[in-house]
């Protein structure tokens, strides 16, 4: 079992003009402990809806996200049960997720007052110790946001995130609002937590380069769907799905080779009207018919990789398609 | 080949309290027709602020120096209504954000229409094929039915498509532009980068192409301008700045990024953080991140020297500069 | 954002205040708010007369004697004005205090429950918005009885939506920011993320729309009391005064003066309001993403 277990997601919300949309339409994953794994995927794919069903923002309508053996409850009025504070998320835009109006130092230190499990004098101790953790000194406890540059307060956001003490942190896009140099050291900075604390990540970027440097696993989603997960080394290596390979050969190199990148021809269709059959079928090089009318479901292959795509299945005579079991990694 | 464009020494600066604030201290570079040149650096580098200055659209209270001379006419210097001439028809402007750039409440038709009618006096009906051709040159499906349609109907991607087409309604030598695929998904922005290619070659259009991300310049600049607070550090054919980087800054930066290609670990990152107009070190502003400082990168601001391969480079640190001072 | 630390800091709009009030205009309006302040105070020590006093001569022009001359029944047109100090400024304070207890906890209700309170207070608030003030007030002084008790009564009626606006406005953008949603995250109850994170950003627009709505409070009560239905005779209030300059035209001293000083006042409370409105106001000098 592990330690956060996504089970059949479906997420859905209402446009302004009532029509609904789904975000999210069937999406698994798990992540272990210490383990990094990546999610990537560009707009409308529903990586960010996914995030937040994983730590209770929203609510799911459909499937399941189970922490440490339990169910997660969605974020109502109440409290949020003390077990379900040990999985935490931090934010993209580290310029709205923290408080203008508050000392960082108080608010990194937000998790020890709710938590209640230290006296209040140990706080500034504590603070400092979170605060030295993610490269921080000491004296920035005082500073206001605005004195802080975009990669200090993202490290601000994890050290608060870290001070609730949590087994799993799901991180929405947090290096996409930051400089090119600073991108690397808070991405080495996430590689050093996992590790050294043993925390799991759950680590959300349109990035594949970076996600490249920094998830030990990879999942691949568009338009709502889970197609690929592998470990990183091997989806770069031979990608199964054809939008992963479409999307590693849409980024671009700086060797100053001049190589354009390949581009994918059509667009990212409304998430509200999704293609029928399988979603990417009317952008995909390799289409079939089958591809056209029946939806291709996420199987367990080899290495322990998953592929949603009918190219990597055995042409079937009925018209079921195989239920594959999921193997146990 | 004479070039279209030739900045020297572009200054902009801030009257504060306190002072002027400089931005941009000293930037010269030249822009040929059909040549791409890429403009990098990161915040706090002044890169935009530099294209603003040429198009004369300086925030309220900047000032600017140096001049800027595109067919013997000091951009800089222009009188108003010679400006408003040359912008637009001789010199256009792309952005990153599509979503604010396009106005939400008019049509393609009259985005598009506008500047042809005003700018170039063409009738209605001659202005409705114009914008036609256009659409259909940047690729957008259905360019007739596109022209009754508003912005926010299209995607990120075809948006900045229209941009780019208003940018070229009136035939421009040079287009500025600055970060235009930032705000897009990456396979949308490999389309936007073969648009640009293409229309450079067809038309011997010039592209200043501005922005952080070197994969885009490396794709795309036959030449790459590397900025950092304020000043150029490097410049040169791409092949030569990023395929064989030589100062410390550039290689820093691209040591930092996640290459395809390069071994999985721990990236690289540098030290610090950007330095920004207000926290400009004294010297070589990128001395307090820099692996090889020196005492004399703190004494002077190192001058762009020109070294045998095409370059140019400010740092007194490195071997060939060191060579060509002596 | 390398620009960014051009943009005034949030923040520490506090102590920005300083730096704010050395503005001519801010600093204009702060003597003279102090001055009227002070004078409210301090008006039995410095009146030279009894504002009730009828002793001497009646319409007296200004003189040495009379600083702003006499009235029509021989008092003292400037101690009547210093002393009107005392009623303006002490129920304009308390009033807006009442106004904005009222108002900002109708308000804060509101944005923190949403449903049918939020809908309770507002269509309320837009019943009062609807009708023009003036004639609000008159109608609640009316049915209550003319006095000032009842005139302060009906400055608060017609005040409190105002405040109650703008903090439900603030309470419902700061309960949907980021950061409240991080909080509730790491396990706080919602009423933590009130006083912890909605309270630093309601403050400081509360503080401005009360220094300036301190202003339109001695305008009302000014204007009720004018209207015969705020302060009885013979108590020594502006508005009052006026009414009675009004009636004695040749004796312009007996209403001219105390409307310069409502006209003061006003003026003082408003331009103090602006100056702290804009140390509060964020803007930037230079907004660029990557200069």
């Amino acid at each position: 079992m592990s330690l956060l277990e996504l089970r059949d997601i479906e997420v859905v919300y209402q446009r302004s003009d009532g029509t609904p949309v789904p975000a999210v339409v069937g999406a698994s994953l798990d992540v272990d402990a210490g383990e990094i794994v990546g999610l990537v995927g560009e707009t409308g794919c529903g990586k960010s809806s996914l995030a937040r069903a994983a730590v209770g923002l929203v609510a799911t309508t459909g499937g399941s996200v189970t922490f440490e053996g339990q169910q997660v409850h969605v974020l109502g009025r109440r409290a949020r049960p003390a077990r379900e504070r040990r999985l935490q998320l931090v934010f993209q835009n580290p310029y709205e997720s923290i408080n203008p109006r508050r000392m960082v130092g108080a608010q990194v230190a937000d998790a020890l007052a709710i938590g209640r499990t230290e006296p209040r004098s140990n706080f500034r101790a504590r603070v400092e110790q979170l605060l030295q953790r993610v490269g921080l000194p000491a004296s920035m406890a005082r500073r206001f946001p605005h004195q802080l540059s975009g990669g200090q307060r993202q490290r601000i956001a994890i050290a608060r995130a870290l001070a609730a003490d949590p087994a799993m942190i799901v991180l929405d896009e947090p290096l996409s609002a930051l400089d090119a140099s600073v991108q690397a050291q808070v991405a080495n900075l996430l590689v050093a937590l996992a590790r050294d604390l043993h925390v799991g990540m759950l680590l959300i970027s349109h990035d594949l380069a970076i996600v490249r440097h920094v998830a030990h696993r990879t999942a691949v989603m568009y338009l709502g769907v889970i197609v690929e997960t592998a470990p990183t080394a091997e989806l770069w290596k031979a990608p199964m799905h054809p939008y992963t390979q479409a999307l590693i050969d849409s980024i671009p190199h700086a060797d100053g080779a001049g190589h354009l990148p390949v581009a994918l021809p059509g667009e990212i269709p409304d998430p509200a009207m999704p293609p029928p059959g399988c979603r990417f079928h009317p952008r995909c090089r390799h289409v079939m018919d089958r591809c056209r009318s029946e939806v291709p479901q996420l199987v367990a292959k080899d290495g322990g990789r998953e592929v949603a795509c009918w190219l990597h299945e055995e042409p079937l005579v009925s018209q079921q398609s195989a239920d594959v079991p999921r193997m146990s990694r | 080949m004479k070039p279209l464009l030739s900045v020297r020494d572009l200054r902009v600066w801030l009257d504060t309290a306190r002072g002027p604030l400089s931005i941009v201290d000293g930037v010269s570079f030249d822009i040929s027709a059909g040549q791409v040149f890429g403009l990098a650096g990161e915040s706090g580098s002044g890169k935009t602020i530099t294209a603003l200055a040429l198009l004369g659209l300086l925030p309220a209270g900047a000032r600017c120096g140096g001049s800027a001379i595109l067919d013997e006419r000091d951009l800089l210097t222009m009188p108003t209504a010679q400006r408003r001439r040359t912008r637009g028809r001789e010199v256009a402007m792309v952005f990153q954000d599509p979503v604010s750039s396009l106005h939400p409440m008019l049509t393609i038709e009259r985005q598009l229409t506008e500047h042809l009618r005003y700018q170039l006096g063409m009738s209605h009906k001659e202005a409705d094929e114009r914008a036609i051709q256009l659409l259909t040159e940047v690729r957008i499906p259905n360019p007739k039915a596109a022209l009754r349609g508003y912005p926010h109907q299209f995607s990120g991607g075809m948006r900045q498509r229209i941009q780019i087409a208003i940018g070229l309604a009136c035939e421009p030598r040079l287009l500025i532009a600055d970060e235009p695929t930032t705000a897009l998904d990456v396979t949308v922005q490999a389309g936007i980068l073969r648009l640009l290619h293409r229309l450079c070659e067809e038309k011997d259009l010039a592209v200043m192409l501005i922005t952080h991300d070197l994969g885009v310049l490396s794709a795309l600049a036959d030449t790459v301008t590397v900025m950092y607070a304020g000043r150029v550090v490097e410049s040169g054919p791409t092949a030569q700045v990023m395929g064989r980087s030589r100062h410390p800054y550039t290689r820093a930066l691209i040591d930092s990024l996640p290459h395809p290609e390069a071994s999985y670990g721990a990236l690289v990152p540098i030290a610090g953080d950007p330095a920004g107009p207000e926290s400009r070190p004294s010297g070589c502003a990128f001395h307090p991140r820099c692996r090889y400082v020196e005492p004399s990168c703190v004494a002077a601001v190192p001058p762009l020297v020109r070294v045998d391969d095409g370059r140019e480079m400010a740092c007194p640190v490195d071997p060939l500069v060191a060579s060509r001072a002596r | 954002m390398s620009v960014a630390a051009l943009r005034h800091p949030l923040a520490s709009s506090w102590r920005r205040i300083p730096g704010a009030w050395r503005q001519p205009v801010a600093i204009v309006g702060l003597v003279i708010a102090a001055f009227w302040v002070v004078i409210a105070a301090l008006a039995p020590l410095v009146a030279p007369h009894d504002p009730l006093a009828q002793g001497a001569a009646l319409y007296q022009a200004p003189s040495a004697a009379h600083l702003m001359g006499t009235d029509e029944l021989g008092r003292d047109v400037f101690s009547r004005v210093l002393w009107g100090a005392r009623i303006s400024i002490p129920l304009a304070m308390l009033l807006v205090a009442l106004a904005f207890t009222i108002g900002g906890t109708l308000g804060g209700l509101a944005g923190y429950l949403g449903g049918w309170v939020d809908e309770l207070v507002m269509r309320s608030a837009d019943f009062v918005f609807a009708v023009p003030t003036i004639l609000l007030a008159m109608a609640v002084v009316a049915a209550l009885g003319p006095g000032l008790f009842h005139a302060v009564l009906a400055v608060v009626l017609v005040s409190w939506p105002g405040h109650a606006r703008v903090v439900r406005g603030l309470v419902r953008t700061t309960m949907q920011s980021e950061y409240v949603a991080v909080g509730r995250l790491l396990g706080s109850p919602t009423h933590r993320a009130l006083v912890v994170d909605v309270l630093p950003n309601v403050a400081g627009p509360v503080i401005v729309l009360a220094a300036l709505e301190i202003g339109n409070a001695i305008l009302l009560l000014s204007a009720l009391s004018f209207l015969g239905l705020g302060a009885r005779p013979p108590t020594a209030e502006w508005g009052s005064m006026v009414s009675t300059g009004a009636e004695h035209f040749e004796a312009w001293w007996i209403g001219v003066f105390p409307g310069i000083a409502i006209v003061s006042v006003v003026l003082a409370f408003n331009l103090l309001g602006d100056s702290l409105r804009d140390a509060f106001d964020p803007k930037a000098i230079i907004k660029a993403r990557g200069a």
